[in-house]
């Protein structure tokens, strides 16, 4: 009797399940890199917080982010933005720096209740990369997967594409395929081996959107937003400059995800 | 959208009857026999670790209006404790969360643990460290338990990797998920430091006692009365609980516990 009704309730449960997966993944991501811990801004929080709350994302995706550095003024600038903006903070050291760290971050309009940091130092790098990423479950029900890198500067794709295998391996399950954002500064052109390779899992989600740098004559895009599975739909996706916050001109979109 | 309304009824109907008609308990098969073996009678101050754990105990927030700058303070000031734990530091999205502004203040990083899904405020317990934290692990089961905390260096005779994870109990269904999370690698040194609805202790001990191994559980109350939680502390074997003091900072409950590592 007892094995009958756990199997009903399973069974409902299951049904359940596939009625809220129904309801879309809708999120606006921002991705910024920052440039050198926020040297642009000198390294003042509310010249960014003015510029993201314009935008009101859900997700903000960092990279060059500064944690306790002597050139910043030995401050937490991501948990600082954190508590300005009512977000939750998630900083991943790539190194030591300048008395504190260096490393990528997010933050998050919802509390995550699983993140990590992934490192990767291929054999020739010059330093190790970070791919950071935060697990969220939205207000209606459903999970997503927010993550952020910057890959190595090198002129040799191979060690770009070998970082990103090892993050592949980390954070897609192909048997689990949990909506994913993979947002940051990939240091390639989208013609480059390291994007046809990011393309074999990845969708470019802003494939045929402009450049990305120069903030002041972008003349290259190198900064993306990736999504798994290769689902999600582009509703809005903007490059946005502010040359007085960095070199990088920042990413806008609000993407949704069946 | 009628359909899946329709769709909706039945299956909530469907479900309360079936609950209902079942046994909320969990099931508790087989062996009963474990106790978990004496610590030493001596403390070994050098592995001892001590966190802070704020909680009013009962179904009211922690913060409310209530200013929170001795919190601020003390935490400024105090570098020993590895953790400082927040229960029902509720947030409301997209406003500034007491607990991150409390970590941003006192130089420190900051996390939450949910206890609930909700479109606007959701209720959970926030955790302060002062170590940089490459891993937060976590999980939830039917959104309305989550499990997540910081795993650790613990700066004891020899660093110590220690996972402090925290969740709320409050129906006894959740302690199956909880022991089935813990099981999964005990040796991994996860200490869960929670809170459970008064009057369930007795489940969680019968539960764990059947199900799990090399474990201690430690359920810590309140010396004031009208409570309606208690403080727990599950750990494997060669971690105990050495005591708790009850103390106030500010306006706020807080109850300093201590654990020690037996290697």
């Amino acid at each position: 009797m007892i094995r009958y009704k756990n199997i009903v309730v399973t069974l409902l449960l299951a049904i359940t399940t596939l009625l809220n997966a129904q309801q879309p993944v809708t999120i606006k991501v921002m991705s910024m890199n920052i440039k050198e811990g926020g040297r642009y801004a000198n390294f003042d929080t509310d010249a960014f917080c003015e510029c993201i709350r314009q935008y009101n994302p859900d997700f903000i995706a960092f990279q060059e982010m500064d944690y306790f550095t002597s050139r910043n003024g030995n401050k937490d600038m991501l948990t600082e933005m954190g508590a300005k903006l009512g977000m939750f903070p998630f900083f991943g050291k790539a190194f030591n720096y300048s008395g504190g760290a260096f490393g990528g971050a997010i933050l998050s309009k919802y509390p995550f209740f699983n993140a990590q940091t992934l490192s990767s130092k291929p054999a020739g790098a010059t330093e190790n990369r970070v791919c950071v990423y935060v697990d969220v479950l939205l207000p209606n029900k459903r999970k997503v997967r927010i993550a952020t890198t910057h890959l190595d500067v090198t002129a040799d794709d191979q060690i770009r594409i070998t970082s990103l295998a090892n993050f592949n391996k980390l954070i897609i399950a192909d048997n689990d395929p949990v909506p994913t954002l993979l947002i940051g500064d990939f240091n390639a052109s989208p013609e480059s081996d390291t994007m046809k390779y990011a393309k074999i899992k990845w969708q470019d989600i802003g494939a045929g959107t402009g450049n990305t740098i120069s903030s002041t004559n972008p003349t290259a895009r190198i900064d993306y937003v990736m999504g798994f599975p290769k689902t999600w739909v582009k509703k809005s996706y903007d490059i946005v400059a502010y040359p007085n916050l960095s070199d990088h001109c920042f990413i806008v979109a609000t993407l949704e995800h069946p | 959208m009628k359909i899946k309304n329709i769709l909706y009824s039945i299956l909530f109907l469907s479900t309360v009857f079936v609950m209902n008609a079942c046994d909320d308990k969990p099931e508790i098969p087989g062996d009963d026999t474990y106790e978990a073996p004496e610590p030493p009678a001596a403390i070994n101050n050098y592995n001892l670790f001590t966190m802070e754990f704020y909680s009013r105990l009962t179904e009211e927030p922690l913060f409310g209006t209530v200013s929170y700058d001795a919190v601020v303070s003390r935490l400024s000031s105090n570098q020993t404790n590895l953790a400082y734990l927040f229960d029902r530091s509720d947030i409301t999205i997209g406003q500034t969360s007491a607990v991150v502004d409390i970590a941003w203040k006192s130089k420190k990083n900051a996390f939450f643990v949910q206890n609930n899904t909700a479109d606007n405020v959701i209720e959970g317990t926030g955790m302060i460290v002062r170590q940089l934290v490459p891993v937060f692990p976590g999980t939830f089961n039917s959104d309305s338990l989550f499990i997540a905390g910081c795993a650790l260096s613990a700066p004891l005779y020899t660093t110590t990797p220690v996972t402090l994870l925290t969740c709320k109990l409050k129906e006894d269904y959740q302690i199956k998920i909880l022991s089935g999370y813990f099981s999964q690698s005990t040796s991994s040194n996860k200490v869960v430091v929670g809170t459970m609805l008064s009057g369930m202790e007795d489940t969680l001990r019968d539960y764990l006692k059947h199900h799990l191994k090399n474990f201690r559980i430690a359920v810590l109350s309140s010396t004031q009365t009208g409570k309606a939680y208690k403080i727990f502390i599950l750990s494997p074997v060669n971690f105990v609980c050495r005591g708790f003091q009850e103390l106030t900072v500010g306006e706020f409950p807080m109850y300093q516990i201590k654990i020690e590592y037996l290697n």
